[in-house]
C-alpha cells in the first residue's frame, strides 16, 4: 500500500503530466512521418532526458514510444504509407476507409484501439513481470549465456530477409560489444591503439548510429516522394463515442489481438512490426466476412492497432526481468536504465519498486493521453509534418543526433563513432543485413560473455569445463528453445516446399 | 537500370573483412579476456563463409542503392562528415550553421532552383534553429559544447 501511494504521488506531479503529454505528442510527430521508426524517435529524443531524474527520463521515453507506435497509424490511414512498421496492417484497412470518405472514423477507431492496446500491455507487464523476475533468480551464469544466445537466435530468425544475414548481423553486434575492457579478464581488447576505444563502444552511441543515420540517408535519397498531399475531408465525421462503441462491439477480436500482441512482444526482437500482421491475419481468419478485408474492414484496423500498442509495454517483460529487449526501441530504454545504474531483475521490482512501477503505470497514462492528443492535435500535427520540407527535416534530425551523441559523454569521438557505425549500418542494410540483430548483439554480447566465461571458470574442476554449459535442466530447456528457433525458418520453408506439389491441381502434378 | 548485386557474396565478404580486422586487432591478452571473442570470431567467420558459399551456389540478387537518388546519399553523407570533423576547429555553433545550411540547400536543389532569396530564407531558419538548440543544450542542460578556435 505504501508503494502504491509512493507511485501515485510521483505520477501526480504536474511536471510528470507535462512529460507524458509532451512525450506522446513528440512520439506522434515522429511516428506519423513515414520512414521514421519508434526506435529512431526514442534515439533522437533521448538526449533531452539526460539531465532528468531516472523516473522522469523513463516516463518521457515511455510516452514517446507509445505515441510513436500510435502515430504510425496516421500515415497508414491517410497516405497508405505506414508511419512505422507496426502499422503495416493498419494501411490495409485504414486507407480504403479514408478513400471511402471515412478517414476521421478510421483515425477515431485507431485511437481507441491503440489506447486499449496500450493499457492491455501495461496490464500484462504488471502481471507477468514480477513472477518472471523471481524466476530470473534461479538463473546462473550458464542460463544467462543461453538466454542471450536464445535472444540472438530469435531475432536473427525473425529479422527480415535471410536468416543467415540475421546471424551475421548479430555476430557483428557481439564482436562490437567485445571492444574495450574485458568484463572478466579486465584487459583491453580490440582498441587498435586508440585510447578512445578503451571504454568500449557506448551502447547508446551505437543505437543512435544504427537507428538514425540509415533513415537519415534514406530520407535524403527519397525526399518527400512518399508523402503525397492528402486531404482530411471526410464524408462521415465518426464520433469518439461511436468509435468506442464500435471497438467494444467486437470483444473477441480485441482480446485475441491483445493476447497475440503480448505473445509476440515477449519474443526478443519481434515487437509491433510482427504483432500487427499476425493479429490482422487472425482477425481475417476469424471474421464472418473475410471478403471485406482489404476494403475497409473495421475488424482488421482494430486488430492491427490494438496489437501493436500492446507491444509497447508488453515487450518490456523480458527487458525488465532479464535485460533482453523485447523490441528494438526497448534497447534505448535499456540504455537509459543502465545509464542511471538500474539493472534489470528482481531488484527493479523490490529495491527500485517505486521507480519501476511508476514507469509502468506512466505508460498506461500515456495510452490514455493518446486519446485527447490524437483526436484534438493529431490532424494538426499531421498537417505540420506534411508541410515541413524534407530539406529542413533531414538536417534538423542530423543536428539533434549530433548534439545528443555529444552530450552523452561530452565527447566528439562518440559522434565520429556514431557516424561510422551508422554509415556501416546503412551499407549493411542495403546488403540485406538489418540493424536490429546488430543492436541486439551489441546489448547481449556482454551478458553472453559474462555467462560464458564465468561458467567455464566454474567448470575448471571438470575434465571438460565447457560441459558446465549444458549441465542443468534450465539450460537444457533454453537450448532446446534455441535450437527450435534456429531451425524454424528452415523447417517452415521445407514444409512450404513439401506442400507446394500437393497444392497443385492433379493434372498439373501428374505432368 | 542498375544490375542486381549478389548481396550474399557481398555481405559474406564484408563479414570476413570484419573478422580479419578483429582477428589482427586481438592484441596480446590473457585467456580469460580473449576466449569469448575467439569463439565469436569463429562464429562470425563461419556465417561469413556460409554466405559466401550461398552467394556462389544460390545467390540472392537484389538491386542495391536502387531506390532514390544515390548522389543525394553520397552528398548528404559527405556534408555530415565535414560538419562533424569541423566541430573541433570552428566550434559547434559555426560548423552546425554551415553544415545545416549546406545540407538544406543541397537537398532543396533536387526539387527546385536554390535562388539567393531561398538560400537567404533557409539561412534565417537554420540560424534560428541552431541557436535554439544551442541555447537548450549549452545554457539549460549545461553541456559544454566545443567553442573552436574562433571563440577561445
Amino acid at each position: 500500500m505504501e508503494l502504491f501511494w509512493e507511485v501515485a504521488t510521483q505520477l501526480m506531479e504536474p511536471f510528470v503530466f507535462l512529460l507524458i503529454l509532451g512525450g506522446v505528442t513528440a512520439g506522434l510527430f515522429v511516428g506519423a512521418m513515414p520512414g521514421l521508426t519508434a526506435s529512431m524517435a526514442l534515439a533522437v529524443l533521448l538526449p533531452f532526458t539526460f539531465k532528468l531524474p531516472p523516473l522522469h527520463g523513463l516516463v518521457a521515453l515511455g510516452a514517446v514510444y507509445m505515441g510513436a507506435i500510435y502515430g504510425g497509424s496516421f500515415a497508414a490511414i491517410l497516405v497508405n504509407t505506414p508511419g512505422t512498421p507496426s502499422s503495416i496492417a493498419t494501411a490495409f484497412e485504414g486507407y480504403p476507409m479514408a478513400k471511402d470518405g471515412r478517414a476521421l472514423e478510421a483515425i477515431g477507431l485507431a485511437t481507441v484501439s491503440s489506447a486499449i492496446g496500450g493499457l492491455a500491455g501495461v496490464f500484462f507487464l504488471l502481471v507477468l513481470s514480477p513472477p518472471l523476475a523471481r524466476l530470473s533468480l534461479q538463473f546462473g551464469s550458464a542460463e544467462y549465456f543461453w538466454v542471450a544466445m536464445l535472444g540472438l537466435t530469435l531475432i536473427a530468425s525473425l529479422s527480415p530477409g535471410s536468416t543467415l544475414k540475421g546471424f551475421l548481423g548479430g555476430s557483428i553486434g557481439m564482436i562490437l560489444a567485445a571492444v574495450g575492457v574485458a568484463p572478466i579478464g579486465g584487459e583491453n581488447r580490440f582498441t587498435f591503439g586508440m585510447p578512445v576505444l578503451q571504454g568500449g563502444v557506448e551502447m547508446i552511441v551505437a543505437l543512435i548510429g544504427f537507428f538514425v543515420i540509415p533513415e537519415l540517408f534514406n530520407m535524403a535519397a527519397h525526399g518527400r516522394a512518399a508523402l503525397a498531399e492528402v486531404t482530411l475531408e471526410s464524408r462521415k465525421r465518426g464520433t469518439f463515442l461511436g468509435a468506442i462503441r464500435t471497438v467494444f462491439s467486437m470483444p473477441g477480436n480485441l482480446v485475441r489481438s491483445c493476447i497475440i500482441g503480448e505473445i509476440v512482444a515477449i519474443i526478443p526482437g519481434a515487437g509491433g512490426s510482427i504483432a500487427n500482421l499476425v493479429a490482422y491475419n487472425e482477425a481475417k481468419r476469424a471474421s464472418k466476412h473475410p471478403e471485406r478485408f482489404g476494403k475497409g474492414a473495421v475488424e482488421g484496423l482494430v486488430a492491427s492497432e490494438s496489437s501493436n500498442n500492446v507491444t509497447v509495454a508488453g515487450s518490456m517483460v523480458p527487458l525488465l526481468t532479464l535485460g533482453i529487449p523485447g523490441a528494438p526501441p526497448d534497447a534505448v530504454i535499456l540504455g537509459v536504465m543502465l545509464m542511471h545504474g538500474l539493472r534489470p531483475g528482481l531488484d527493479l521490482f523490490t529495491v527500485s519498486g517505486s521507480l519501476t512501477y511508476g514507469f509502468i503505470i506512466s505508460m498506461g497514462l500515456a495510452a490514455l493521453y493518446m486519446i485527447p492528443v490524437g483526436l484534438l492535435g493529431g490532424r494538426l500535427i499531421y498537417r505540420v509534418i506534411v508541410k515541413t520540407p524534407h530539406y529542413l527535416l533531414v538536417p534538423s534530425i542530423a543536428l539533434v543526433t549530433i548534439l545528443g551523441t555529444y552530450a552523452l559523454r561530452n565527447s566528439l569521438s562518440d559522434v565520429v563513432i556514431m557516424l561510422l557505425l551508422g554509415t556501416s549500418g546503412f551499407l549493411l542494410k542495403e546488403l540485406g543485413v538489418d540493424s536490429a540483430p546488430i543492436v541486439l548483439g551489441l546489448i547481449l554480447g556482454s551478458i553472453a560473455e559474462m555467462g560464458f566465461v564465468q561458467t567455464l571458470l566454474r567448470g575448471t574442476a571438470l575434465e571438460h569445463p565447457w560441459m558446465m554449459l549444458f549441465q542443468n535442466r534450465l539450460s537444457q530447456i533454453i537450448i532446446v528453445l534455441m535450437v527450435l528457433s534456429f531451425a524454424s525458418p528452415y523447417l517452415s520453408s521445407g514444409v512450404r516446399r513439401l506442400k507446394k506439389p500437393l497444392d497443385k491441381p492433379p493434372e498439373e502434378a501428374s505432368e | 537500370m542498375r544490375r542486381p548485386a549478389n548481396t550474399d557474396l557481398l555481405s559474406g565478404i564484408f563479414g570476413l573483412a570484419i573478422t580479419g580486422v578483429f582477428w589482427w586487432g586481438r592484441g596480446d591478452v590473457g585467456r580469460l579476456s580473449i576466449m569469448f571473442p575467439h569463439a565469436l570470431l569463429f562464429l562470425l567467420a563461419a556465417f561469413s563463409v556460409a554466405l559466401v558459399v550461398k552467394g556462389l551456389v544460390r545467390p540472392e540478387r537484389r538491386s542495391i542503392f536502387a531506390e532514390g537518388d544515390r548522389a543525394k546519399i553520397i552528398g548528404s553523407c559527405a556534408i555530415l562528415y565535414v560538419w562533424v570533423v569541423a566541430i573541433p576547429y570552428v566550434g559547434f555553433f559555426l560548423s552546425s550553421v554551415a553544415g545545416f545550411w549546406g545540407m538544406a540547400c543541397y537537398l532543396a536543389s533536387s526539387r527546385r532552383k536554390v535562388t539567393p532569396l531561398l538560400a537567404a530564407k533557409l539561412f534565417c531558419v537554420v540560424l534560428a534553429e541552431v541557436t535554439f538548440f544551442y541555447l537548450i543544450f549549452a545554457k539549460l542542460l549545461y553541456v559544454p559544447l566545443p567553442t573552436g578556435a574562433f571563440f577561445q
